[in-house]
């Protein structure tokens, strides 16, 4: 899952930092509505990268 | 329309006193609860805390002034705070709380000078934090005091003195429980105000259709200064905006990594929400009024055009905004002055132990310090210095310097001290050799040049010159601490409801 998300994010960070390199994605309404796609998406993929791996103890022993 | 403005800021500044007061209650009884609410700040008060420092009444009216000169090159700066600022964020600011939890960190020049066991970098930051930081929080003051005057003719120095006096006040009673909690009521009204704005102009001008495709620079230049503007946008937003003190010693006061998790990721959102609302902004006032020649008035242009009835909604926004920047600038430097300055270098020369007569005289100290910059901001809000703004660009060039410290430091092994400290010092010589002797090469911001001789020369430097196996144990001990997998969050604040 976090490989999957990880790879999402890496993609939708790609595909937003090589628009001026990108002529099938640089056009006045695709990039218009491709960012905020592009944005939810990632910001969604990094959120599950930073989830914990497993439970975490509530003892304050650490794991 | 000028007695609209008046009431609706008036009520708004009576309400931000109120929330002040209530919530700051009891906050000036240590540093910790007064610089870093007891480290409890929740995901809520994290995020908004983040967007109403980043959308400041600066964006409001120079950002989309320059969305307007430059339409979709600004792309880079949406997704700077979109993508990166998240991403490092996380990465640094899960670490630092995790620390400051543990060994009572709440400020970056402690950390640093500990982790690199270096008073030179621990001397850098405190003096760049409070040096570069007082002229970047003090044109606050100055903006709002133009906007009162202008939409209200009530005179600048009122202005400036209502605005000073307001922000000084619940500051000096709450802290940053009460600026957290203020925050939370500038952003919801923000956010509510941008999305408003972005239907009207929209509207005005036609839709979103008609806009895009009659619009000039709706789309990413592929060549030249637009294309350098945008992969700029991207570098500086993403690497500079969690290391900017007044932001970053937030990350010592949230609760626990799931608040920060949320927070992180929902002020990403937030801000990148705002920036692209500035493209919609830019975009629909230029269809209607293509010839704006002072671009920092695009937003009051356009929307005296379409829909003065926003006008005094778009005063008491730019009030909200100028006032938790000035606010979180307020903080951030007194808590330098007191955790990096005062209590190292007076408390525990003069031995003064730990107790209500120390924690006392840290909280005095620290409203001494924050009525001493109020009083300098009134002076330098009625006679701004030219060079203000000059202080200000090398304030953002300066601080972007510092990421490859924590960023490095966290996540390589390899760096070192000596690294870590020419590195510095290279990138800060070079960004102000390329802001006042030579041009900046490839055309890209001083800043951004400066970070990457700064990172090269921190990374060559670590590589060739090996260091004492007692210093990298020491760093090693402390990203340890700072790790995900070290869960510390329980052990500073047992949980009252579980018995635990």
């Amino acid at each position: 899952m976090k490989l999957w998300a990880r790879a999402v994010y890496g993609l939708m960070l790609l595909t937003m930092a090589t628009l001026p390199f990108d002529p099938l994605l640089n056009k006045r309404r695709i990039v218009y509505l491709l960012t905020p796609v592009c944005i939810a998406l990632g910001l969604t993929a990094l959120y599950i990268c930073t989830l914990p791996d497993k439970p975490r103890r509530r003892d304050g022993s650490g794991s | 329309m000028i007695t609209w403005t008046v009431t609706i800021l008036s009520l708004y500044l009576v309400l931000i006193l109120t929330i002040g007061f209530f919530s700051g209650r009891g906050a000036g009884k240590n540093a910790e609860s007064f610089f870093v609410a007891n480290r409890h700040l929740n995901w809520l008060q994290e995020s908004m805390a983040v967007v109403t420092t980043i959308v400041s009444a600066a964006a409001l009216v120079g950002t989309i002034g320059l969305f307007y000169a430059d339409g979709a090159d600004m792309l880079g700066y949406v997704i700077g705070f979109a993508f990166l600022m998240p991403l490092t964020y996380w990465c640094i600011g899960s670490r630092l709380r995790r620390l400051g939890r543990a060994r009572g960190y709440q400020t970056q020049a402690v950390f640093i000078g500990d982790f690199y066991q270096s008073r030179y970098l621990y001397w850098c930051i405190a003096l760049a934090g409070i040096v570069f930081a007082i002229p970047y929080f003090m044109t606050s003051p100055v903006a709002m005091g133009y906007l009162l005057s202008r939409y209200t003719g009530i005179p600048y120095p009122a202005g400036v003195l209502i605005f000073v006096t307001v922000a000084a006040v619940y500051t000096l009673k709450g802290g940053l429980r009460a600026v957290a909690n203020t925050d939370i009521f500038h952003g919801a009204l923000l956010l509510i105000f941008l999305l408003v704005t972005v239907v009207t102009l929209m509207a005005h001008a036609g839709g979103l259709w008609h806009v895009l495709d009659n619009t000039p620079r709706a789309t990413v230049s592929t060549s030249g200064r637009g294309m350098k503007l945008f992969l700029s946008w991207i570098l500086y937003m993403g690497f500079g905006a969690c290391v900017q003190p007044d932001r970053c010693f937030r990350m010592f006061a949230v609760r626990d990594e799931n608040n920060m998790r949320k927070g992180v990721m929902i002020s990403g959102a937030m801000v990148a929400f705002c920036a692209f609302s500035y493209l919609s902004i830019a975009l629909a006032v230029r269809t209607f009024l293509p010839n704006i020649k002072n671009t920092d008035t695009t937003l009051a242009t356009g929307l005296q055009v379409a829909a003065a009835w926003l006008i005094p909604w778009f005063v008491m926004n730019a009030w909200g905004s100028g006032m938790s920047n000035f606010t979180a600038g307020l903080l951030s430097t007194a808590n330098i002055f007191v955790k990096d300055i005062f209590e190292p270098w007076y408390v525990r020369r003069h031995n003064i132990p730990l107790g209500p007569k120390r924690d006392r005289l840290i909280i005095l100290a620290a409203r001494t310090f924050i009525v001493c910059i109020v009083l300098i901001t009134v002076c330098v809000s009625f006679y701004p210095p030219v060079f203000i703004w000059t202080l200000m660009n090398l304030w953002a060039g300066s601080f972007v310097q510092f990421f490859p410290l924590f960023m490095l430091g966290f996540l390589w092994r390899g760096v070192t001290r000596l690294g870590a400290v020419l590195g510095l010092t290279s990138g800060i010589i070079c960004m102000a050799l390329w802001s006042f002797v030579l041009k900046s090469p490839l055309g890209l911001v001083p800043g951004i040049n400066a970070l990457a001789v700064n990172t090269v020369v921190l990374v060559v430097v670590s590589l060739l010159i090996p260091e004492k196996k007692q210093l990298k144990e020491q760093r090693d001990a402390m990203r340890k601490l700072a790790s995900p997998e070290n869960a510390i969050e329980a052990a500073p604040v047992p949980s009252l409801a579980t018995g635990d």
